[in-house]
């Protein structure tokens, strides 16, 4: 059965990421912190470039605003883009979180630390 | 750094996303890093340059390449007196006629101007490759080494000289607008 609060485009999980990123740095949110708080957290490894074109497309899907800060000289005089998740971002992530958790209930194999 | 920039610029990289990378930059201090960040931030800018007004980038290309085509239809056409003439006017207009291919790839897609003529290009610099990858092997199993440097020769005049006049006018084009947020 469909849930009726169920996003129209569910998220990846590096969407997810940059979500739960944006959440935890608001209001400091733009690209290096977020590619730092995803490396140490995430443990993984990301481009700027594909930071800033996921938070394009989530833009476009309404579930992240964008707005310019200011610059600083270590940036070469260019101005910082600090972006902040709306509403629908929020309701995006929990819907997420909820469908992966109902997902991982019952499954022997995944239960315990080791495999 | 500042060869970067401009080559980021060039493609329409937007200013906060390359405010970002110097400051990656001046955190690691790592240039594998920084060639790793500038590139995927070309990539991804071109890529959703080009896609986002795709019919610009379809219209821009088979442009280009019928073009292409029809010049060198038109060279074999005229191929006695082309060979004729002499090699100073005949290099001078291959390369004028690049340049001008080039040139106009980037005046039908203004958005994303460099990038439509890196994948206008793309295709015969790999067609190049594996011709000239092809005749050096040839020469080498002839064991003919005294033609090689003469081969290198010609191929870099006649045939990369051209494909990097192509690449040129991408240099100079500036984008409409910026493709990031």
């Amino acid at each position: 059965m469909i849930d009726e609060e169920m996003p129209q485009a569910s998220l990846s999980d590096f969407e997810l990421l940059l979500l739960l990123a944006l959440i935890r740095l608001e209001p400091e949110a733009y690209g290096v912190p977020i590619a730092r708080e995803i490396e140490e957290r995430g443990k993984r490894t990301v481009a700027l470039g594909s930071i800033y074109a996921a938070l394009d497309r989530l833009e476009k899907r309404g579930l992240v605003r964008s707005e310019l800060g200011e610059a600083t000289q270590e940036r070469g005089g260019r101005a910082k883009r600090y972006f902040h998740i709306t509403a629908q971002g929020l309701r995006a992530t929990r819907a997420t979180r909820d469908s992966l958790i109902r997902m991982w209930q019952g499954i022997p194999a995944l239960e315990g630390g080791k495999a | 750094m500042n060869l970067l920039v401009w080559i980021m610029s060039r493609f329409s990289v937007s200013p906060e996303l390359i405010g970002d990378i110097a400051e990656d930059h001046a955190e690691h201090r790592s240039v594998p890093r920084l060639s790793h960040q500038s590139f995927v931030a070309i990539a991804t800018t071109a890529a959703r340059g080009l896609w986002r007004s795709r019919r610009l980038t379809l219209c821009a290309l088979e442009t280009g390449w019928v073009l292409c085509f029809l010049w060198s239809q038109l060279k074999i056409t005229l191929m006695p007196w082309w060979i004729d003439q002499p090699y100073q006017l005949t290099f001078s207009a291959n390369l004028v006629v690049a340049f001008l291919l080039g040139w106009v790839v980037t005046r039908l897609q203004d958005r994303q101007p460099a990038g439509a003529v890196l994948v206008f290009v793309l295709p015969m610099v790999l067609m190049q490759v594996a011709r000239d990858a092809y005749y050096l092997s040839s020469i080498l199993e002839a064991g003919k080494r005294g033609d090689l440097f003469r081969f290198l020769e010609i191929q870099l005049w006649f045939a990369w000289l051209p494909l990097i006049m192509m690449l040129t006018p991408a240099l100079f084009a500036r984008s409409q607008r910026f493709s990031n947020p």
